[in-house]
């Protein structure tokens, strides 16, 4: 799939961000990342009894960033925290539907939640 | 402007692709036919390593390599002595950074991560003060702190800003202060004597000035690196060497450890035939043009910020903007698809971009193979933006 598909596949998904939003509370867990393209995002996990309650990001990412990190928190919501240790560029491929390695760029962008999120994993200690 | 300086047809890349709108110059020029087979023709006819063989081969080979030296010394007003070669414009940074030990640094905030970084961790090291010399709004240097040590690029690689080297180099000289200059983006594009700048050092690369990857230069005033310790030991570098110790060699050999870049220096000869060929200040005249043409373009463009000095004849032909609403690599990523390319990010300069507040910023930058179509192909593309 060109880069040009994904653009007009996920734009409705980009666009409508509905999971761009702080957490706030005792049972959040945030984390943030970085990459060298110097975009941050910081994602937020709210969890109750071993479970996703909800997820979200804000800060600054790309298209692609943006995507990935939307649909990664659309997924999680209502499945054990251990779906946070499962995370990582195979599974953003499924997800997605096209294997991000195959552009350097993009992997990189699809990089940025895939570490927070893990950090996140990282923090709660599963 | 309405055409290039120097034709397309004489690069194989735009042969090659033809509907490719090339604008990323300031990362890396593209190449002429005229290196591309310079180089060839010294593999196939006359390559030899250089200095040590006695026959006629290495005789020929290293009388280019060093014929090479005397054409980029007389390209920036220097003497061959004081030219080195170094495999990039950013090891001729670190070299410098490593043997060169002073008592303080000062580095601009608008410095490529080649200029800032190697000093920033140097003076980390040793413990040394480092002054981060800030910048106005369009790049240009405010006050210069006291410091020993200046590390200042000519030409910014994201604003272009054009800062007054000469001045600058007279003002850190007659304080007892050393000056290096970044002018990996200013040599490429204009006439840049380092004798009227009065510089210490000055680096640029081959690759950004239609020569190859793989060389880069690091000039260093005369005398000035006499007593300094060599940065890297081996091959070609030594006068005599024994188990009681090394005697090295005198300037510039002494910073040429090992077989150095004979075929990128051929390239890079021939880049400079081309480049002088055209006239430097044809080249200046050009990329002024084209550069005044969009910043005159997108000041209408509603969607369209711009970073950078306003007049061109205060700036290199580099134009750095954001599109409201559209992340950087997102603008690179639609454009790409237009078979346009461009920059896009904090192009290795992210204190630049902090002090700018914004995360990247995309990048249009000309060379002497652009015309003002390249632009309208760009802007056109430019007014279509959006993610749906």
């Amino acid at each position: 799939m060109a880069d040009t598909d994904i653009y007009d596949k996920y734009v409705d998904i980009f666009n409508q961000k509905k999971h761009f939003r702080k957490l706030e509370g005792k049972d959040v867990v945030s984390a943030d990342s970085y990459v060298s393209c110097a975009d941050n995002i910081r994602v937020y996990v709210r969890i109750s009894d071993g479970m996703i309650e909800d997820a979200s990001f804000d800060k600054v990412s790309c298209f692609v960033g943006v995507v990935v990190s939307e649909m990664l928190a659309s997924d999680m919501i209502g499945k054990p925290v251990s779906y946070l240790d499962s995370i990582d560029i195979p599974h953003i491929n499924k997800l997605m539907g096209v294997d991000v390695t195959q552009n350097f760029q993009m992997n990189g962008c699809a990089e940025l939640p895939v570490s927070a999120f893990r950090e996140i994993a990282k923090k709660v200690k599963i | 402007m309405d055409k290039p300086l120097i034709p397309k047809q004489e690069f194989p890349i735009f042969r090659n692709n033809p509907t490719l709108t090339f604008l990323d110059s300031a990362a890396s020029s593209q190449k002429p036919s005229y290196v591309i087979n310079a180089m060839g023709e010294f593999y196939s006819t006359t390559y030899a390593n250089i200095h040590r063989g006695m026959y006629k081969l290495s005789e020929e080979s290293t009388n280019l390599y060093e014929k090479a030296r005397e054409k980029v010394a007389k390209l920036i007003g220097a003497k061959p002595s004081e030219i080195i070669f170094t495999k990039s414009a950013t090891e001729s940074l670190n070299l410098l950074a490593y043997v060169l030990d002073p008592e303080s640094y000062a580095v601009s905030l608008m410095e490529h991560h080649s200029n800032f970084v190697p000093w920033q961790q140097m003076a980390k090291r040793r413990n040394r003060p480092v002054s981060y010399i800030d910048i106005d709004d369009e790049g240009f240097f405010r006050e210069l702190p006291k410091s020993s040590l200046y590390a200042l690029s000519a030409a910014s690689n994201v604003l272009g800003t054009l800062n007054n080297i000469g001045a600058l180099c007279r003002e850190i000289g007659d304080n007892g202060g050393i000056s290096v200059i970044d002018a990996t983006q200013a040599v490429p594009h204009d006439r840049f004597d380092v004798r009227e700048n009065r510089c210490d050092f000055a680096v640029f690369s081959s690759h950004k000035m239609l020569g190859p990857t793989g060389i880069g230069v690091l000039y260093a005033k005369e005398g000035i690196l006499d007593n300094a310790r060599p940065f890297l030991f081996g091959g070609d570098m030594i006068k005599s060497v024994g188990v009681e110790g090394t005697e090295f060699s005198a300037m510039p050999y002494k910073y040429e450890a090992g077989t150095p870049p004979i075929a990128e220096a051929i390239g890079l000869s021939a880049a400079i035939e081309i480049l002088e060929k055209a006239g430097l200040e044809n080249i200046r005249k050009h990329e002024m043009e084209l550069t005044g043409y969009m910043i005159n373009a997108i000041r209408d463009m509603e969607n369209i910020t711009y970073y950078g000095p306003r007049d061109p004849g205060k700036k290199a032909g580099v134009v750095a903007f954001t599109v409201k609403g559209m992340h950087a690599n997102d603008v690179a990523y639609f454009l790409s698809n237009k078979n346009i390319a461009i920059r896009s990010g904090h192009h290795c300069a992210m204190p630049l971009h902090k002090r700018l507040n914004v995360t990247g910023t995309a990048r249009a930058s000309f060379y002497v193979y652009n015309e003002k179509a390249d632009i309208d192909t760009l802007l056109d593309a430019l007014g279509k933006l959006n993610y749906r």
